[in-house]
């Protein structure tokens, strides 16, 4: 992809002055946001004293690896991870292709009946039936204790089937209007014209289901039984939540076994592996890419 | 060629799709948690093993056939529940019963927990962390009756302990029992109580105070010592503030506010009685004087470890027994070897009182119920009672016989050595670890269950029984000011939808007035205002429902 | 909008007969094709459970069951709308929402802006990146950091005293909590809602822009002019959602936040409901009081569609 050629001329000062201002402010931001996952990951290897005084802000201290043995000792933990990627995976994959299969008619307005299904649809994301119900739904379905338990109840968010079909809508009409007087069906314009243009906010519909996947717990606490099925976030979030929410407990003078570095550590580890997804799908994300398709 | 990639993906999908949503009708799927009357098969994959208990001593079986029986049980941060615990296995040896374990994370169990019992889609046995439950779901015939089985004969051993402890009578629903209670052995409480840092104390010459306001004198007299102190902190704000401090100072505020008073012998709602003043005047001075944190009502419990472990802190009013693990985190920080937290015998309120609430020795409130289709209910009920017995005690809290434990000559079981040392260094604690591994004790499937015994044997054989811990125990052995927490009634349908309207608009009121008080900003003798303001809001009409639930208890 | 030249027909504004229709749906018979797995999603999973909203007009006893449970009208519609708290909650719940909506919404669009003029392209990757961190933070732990930063000897009294100024408890006084609330919120968010701007913006003609360099617009005119109107139809749909929402607010983060000294500003619909299940799961209560949050909440979406389309031509349906 060739740069806009504007871009190479040298600037003028009020937009070198926009630059400036622009990258100050960025970066500014970017401290603010990465500050707090910093300092989660120096509590996680900083020794109890420390944190506890107060003395951990910008460097670890008193820098050990026991919170992060501790995790690792405990084997429901890789269980969870390999069922978490399999739900994950699975549940994208599904949850993406509903998502277009959903959102590529109701942007067209051929689509007869369009009107009404999108009010139909658009009901349900502010009234549903509750948990019991869903529940008797799922297990009359008989899928309780499966992972498709996990993956069918959420295969498409309603809200990401509408940003996508906004965003299919733009896509001009004569490319559709071609492709079919060349003969081609609406399965084939979809699938060969639609989702080749469409990267960006394919990638942006991967980013956002993969990441509910991944922290998603309560339909996997809800319909599965076996913890041998259990995702990772359903058996981090007790150490992270501790007994924050729940009522207190009522033991015999029982010391509070959860501290602070452990539970960091618990953090670090659980979010890893779905920050590293994030540099596959960002070259989607390139000024550009579907003008350039649309020429070629 | 990435297109056409695309396009098989698709359909792959599409049919994969297909064929789950189309499957799923006609197969039978295999359901964790099946209607009642259908037993669980989840989690079975191999058969239960009919050979497995082979050649073991037969007298204790209780079915000639293997049998399998699922229970729901709630997880512990703490202590994590294991499937394949040892102590499953040896219950199994004993009984020839198979226990299957669906474990339930702390933090969901009670969303996990009334959508099975609403949708009666539960196992064969359910642990009930609240009476609250029974009363919910008893009428609605999901539990088992177990008056009909609370016998000599068909369980003697429950019987025992129903005869013993006539406050069980309180988990009657109606005249019906619907829960196996769990009973407490041997079981050593503390309580809420003031805990100061006692080398402080000694290095500043200053008398071990006797009542309340000696007690703040002396927190005062610390924060002139120490000006950047916060010399008292606590967790989670100010109505855990009240429920920890409020009995002691001569009032009380038990769940949600009512409390049981034994020396009125009635149920009262804590902050709509006069005596509360007292309370609310002794936290403003303590406010005043720069000596109650002046963020009581945000602190986290996180936060309050901080503050104690490192020195910022240096006196608390909770859980008494959470001071040993701050002394230790204490004692590793520069300069503060010596530190050492140590709980007051309990000193004397404005009432001239001395009192203070225990934790549960007798009956610790936890619960498991009978699912009233299951399909082994016989060899419940006998597992049950087994588990009631001393034999069965023994290997739900000390594990297997032999590799764990061994029995003295006095027929007592005592942990081996060998396998306690094993423990010594794990962490969280050596007795968690130890609980965690064999499966055994109070958290998990128990009925007769140790929670201090245990813990306090293994430490002491493994070393890490201290002096402060000794002293500790013996401080709480010798204060006669504590008193077992009271039981509730358990309350009608009605009573309780009535209570709950009651308590949700009174205590959304009374949080939003209780700071003004404590800081000052509103004069105590005004709270006289606040207390008419719960009468109107109906607060006599909720202690009457207790009182009268509490009468018609005793009148059975 | 440009005339579309198709020979193929389309659905027209006045009414068709049922053979026009038969038609059209015979020429697209490949869109319902690819509709129909998605419509058995919609059917089995959100409408078979939708008779639950029936518990909101009955006395819903778990024993008993949906159906088999008492009729009782409106009765927790009105134990809802005569609490002497109502008012407070629903003004609680529409300003923190509101605030929200102020504050909230055109960050993440100026985000993605910024993020889409700067041409370095390490720095833009890094700065994308790690705005989305505190998404990844779960609320238990983002408010236990709150709670530390916001207290006596946190990091923003520190930074206060540095200035000559008094410590202030944060949490103690209810004119601080919609602050606190908005700005965290914001914090946590921005980075993550600025994606979808972020892939709308991938498709700006850069011709365009270039064209519009050319003729002499500066940056920021390129940007009001050019960039900013091809996005707008995105914008408008999330706004129109956002709006739907005004009244819906989950508890978990205020709970964690909030005490008996801030209830005036912080106590919400949601959190009351909490406080009430607490005591005893309470469902038709808490199922009326949802569908009353849901039928505002459409009757905004449905309003706020409504002026969009006059406006702009974007519309939901």
């Amino acid at each position: 992809m060739s740069k806009p050629t504007f871009s190479k001329k040298p600037q003028s000062t009020a937009s070198k002055m926009f630059s400036i201002f622009n990258y100050t402010v960025l970066a500014l931001i970017g401290f603010i946001m990465f500050y707090p996952m910093f300092y989660v990951f120096i509590v996680s290897i900083s020794s109890a004293e420390y944190i506890n005084q107060g003395l951990v802000t910008f460097f670890p201290r008193g820098i050990n690896f026991e919170a992060y043995k501790r995790v690792f000792q405990n084997d429901a933990i890789w269980i969870g991870y390999k069922n978490t990627f399999l739900y994950t995976g699975l549940g994208t994959l599904i949850n993406v292709m509903m998502t277009a299969m959903c959102a590529y008619p109701l942007s067209r307005k051929e689509f007869y009946g369009r009107g009404p299904l999108t009010v139909l649809i658009t009901v349900t994301m502010f009234i549903n039936g509750g948990m019991i119900p869903l529940y008797l739904v799922v297990n009359g379905v008989h899928i309780i204790n499966t992972m498709w338990a996990v993956i069918l109840p959420s295969a498409i968010s309603t809200y990401n089937m509408i940003v996508m079909r906004t965003s299919f809508s733009s896509i001009p009409d004569s490319l559709i209007e071609s492709a079919h007087l060349d003969g081609a069906n609406d399965i084939q314009i979809l699938s060969k014209i639609i989702l080749p243009l469409s990267k960006p906010i394919l990638a942006t519909m991967v980013l956002f289901y993969a990441v509910s996947h991944w922290n998603s717990y309560f339909p996997a606490m809800l319909y599965l039984n076996d913890q041998s099925k259990y995702p990772v976030q359903v058996i981090m979030r007790d150490i992270v939540i501790e007994g924050d929410l729940a009522q207190g407990g009522d033991m015999s003078g029982m010391m509070n076994v959860i501290s602070t570095n452990y539970k960091y550590a618990v953090i670090i580890i659980s979010i890893i592996p779905i920050l590293m997804i994030y540099p596959f799908l960002q070259k989607y994300f390139t000024k550009g890419v579907m003008v350039g398709a649309v020429k070629g | 060629m990435r297109r056409r990639h695309v396009a098989a993906g698709m359909m792959a999908a599409v049919v994969a799709a297909t064929t789950v949503l189309g499957g799923c009708s006609g197969k039978k799927a295999d359901t964790g948690s099946t209607a009642a009357g259908e037993k669980q098969t989840a989690g079975t994959e191999q058969a239960a093993g009919t050979e497995a208990a082979g050649d073991a001593d037969k007298s204790s079986w209780i079915s000639e056939e293997p049998v399998e029986i699922t229970v729901m049980m709630k997880d512990n941060p703490s202590q994590p529940l294991k499937v394949d615990a040892p102590m499953r296995e040896e219950i199994f040896k004993k009984t020839n019963i198979k226990l299957n374990v669906q474990i339930v994370p702390n933090s969901s169990y009670e969303e996990k927990k009334n959508i099975v019992l609403g949708t009666n889609n539960f196992p064969d046995i359910i642990f009930i962390p609240n009476m609250a439950d029974v009363v919910t779901y008893g009428n609605s015939g999901v539990f088992e009756p177990l008056t009909q089985y609370l016998n000599e004969e068909d369980m003697p051993n429950l019987y025992k302990f129903w005869q013993e402890y006539p406050e069980m009578k309180k988990y009657l629903l109606g005249d019906e029992l619907y829960v196996f209670p769990v009973v407490a052995r041997e079981e050593t409480a503390n309580g809420f109580g003031p805990v100061i840092r006692q080398d402080l104390l000694e290095a500043n010459n200053l008398e071990t105070p006797k009542t309340f306001d000696e007690l703040l004198d002396v927190l005062i007299k610390f924060k002139e010592l120490y000006p950047d102190s916060i010399p008292w902190t606590g967790r989670k704000g100010t109505p855990n503030l009240f429920k920890t401090t409020s009995y002691m100072l001569g009032s009380g505020y038990g769940d949600n506010g009512l409390y049981y008073d034994f020396d009125e012998e009635k149920f009262v709602f804590g902050p709509a009685s006069t005596n509360f003043k007292a309370v609310l005047d002794y936290l403003n001075r303590a406010y005043e004087a720069g000596v109650l944190d002046p963020e009581f009502a945000t602190t986290t419990a996180e936060q309050m470890e901080s503050k104690l472990s490192s020195g910022k802190s240096l006196f608390y009013l909770d859980n008494s027994g959470f001071g040993q693990n701050y002394t230790k985190m204490l004692r590793k920080v520069e300069g503060q070897e010596n530190a050492t937290f140590q709980v007051l015998p309990i000193p004397e309120n404005s009432f001239g009182q001395r009192r203070a609430t225990a934790y549960a020795t007798e009956l610790p409130g936890r619960f498991y119920a009978l699912n009233a289709g299951s399909k082994h209910k016989e060899e419940i009920i006998k597992l049950m009672d087994w588990l009631y017995s001393k034999e069965g005690s023994d290997i739900t809290n000390y594990g297997v016989e032999g590799v764990s434990f061994e029995y003295d000559e006095k027929g007592e079981p005592q942990f081996k050595e060998d396998y306690v040392m094993k423990f010594k260094d794990a962490q969280p604690s050596d007795y968690y670890a130890i609980y965690t591994d064999l499966g055994i004790t109070k958290l998990d499937f128990c009925m007769w269950a140790c929670n201090t015994k245990t813990w306090f044997e293994i430490q002491q054989m493994d070393g890490n029984w201290d002096e402060v811990a000794d002293e500790y125990w013996k401080i709480i052995e010798e204060d006669d000011a504590y008193v077992q927490p009271h039981i509730f009634p358990t309350l009608s349908e009605e009573e309780s939808e009535k209570v709950k309207d009651i308590l949700v608009d009174v205590n959304t009121m009374l949080e939003q007035e209780y700071n003004k008080y404590i800081m000052g900003q509103e004069e105590i003798d005004n709270w006289d205002n606040v207390i008419k303001r719960c009468e109107d809001m109906g607060i006599r009409e909720l202690e009457d429902i207790y009182n009268q639930a509490e009468a018609r208890v005793n009148a059975q | 909008m440009k005339e579309r030249r198709t020979g193929r027909m389309k659905a027209p504004a006045h009414k068709l007969t049922g053979k026009q229709r038969w038609k059209l749906i015979q020429n697209n018979k490949y869109l319902y094709l690819l509709m129909a797995l998605p419509l058995l999603y919609y059917i089995i999973f959100c409408y078979g459970p939708m008779y639950g909203v029936l518990i909101s007009f009955k006395d819903y006893s778990i024993a008993k069951g949906v159906w088999g449970s008492e009729w009782v009208g409106f009765k927790w519609f009105e134990k809802f709308l005569t609490d002497p708290y109502f008012w407070k909650l629903v003004r609680n719940t529409l300003l923190l929402n509101i605030y929200g909506l102020i504050f909230g919404f055109p960050i993440p669009i100026l985000l993605a802006l910024m993020l889409n003029e700067v041409s370095h392209g390490r720095f833009k990757r890094m700065i994308q990146t790690v705005s989305y961190l505190p998404h990844f933070i779960s609320t238990v732990v983002v408010c236990g950091m709150l709670v530390n930063f916001l207290s006596m000897d946190g990091i923003i009294n520190q930074f206060l005293a540095f200035l000559g100024m008094d410590k202030v408890q944060f949490l103690m006084f209810p004119q601080y909590f919609r602050t606190i609330f908005t700005a965290s919120g914001i914090w946590q968010s921005c980075g993550w809602n600025s994606i979808i701007y972020l892939a709308a913006l991938t498709a700006v003609d850069q011709e365009i822009v270039e064209a519009a360099a050319i003729d002499g617009a500066n940056r920021l005119q390129r940007i009001l002019h050019v960039t900013l109107p091809a996005i707008a139809p995105t914008i408008s749909i999330m706004l129109i959602m956002q709006l739907g929402r005004l009244m819906s607010l989950g508890y978990e983060k205020i709970i964690l936040l909030y005490n008996g000294s801030t209830y005036e500003t912080a106590d919400t619909i949601a959190t009351y409901v909490y406080r009430r299940g607490i005591l005893s799961a309470d469902y038709s209560y808490a199922t009326a009081v949802g569908l009353f949050q849901s039928v505002v909440g459409i009757i905004l979406l449905v309003s706020a569609n409504k002026i969009s389309k006059k406006l702009s031509e974007t519309s939901l349906w």
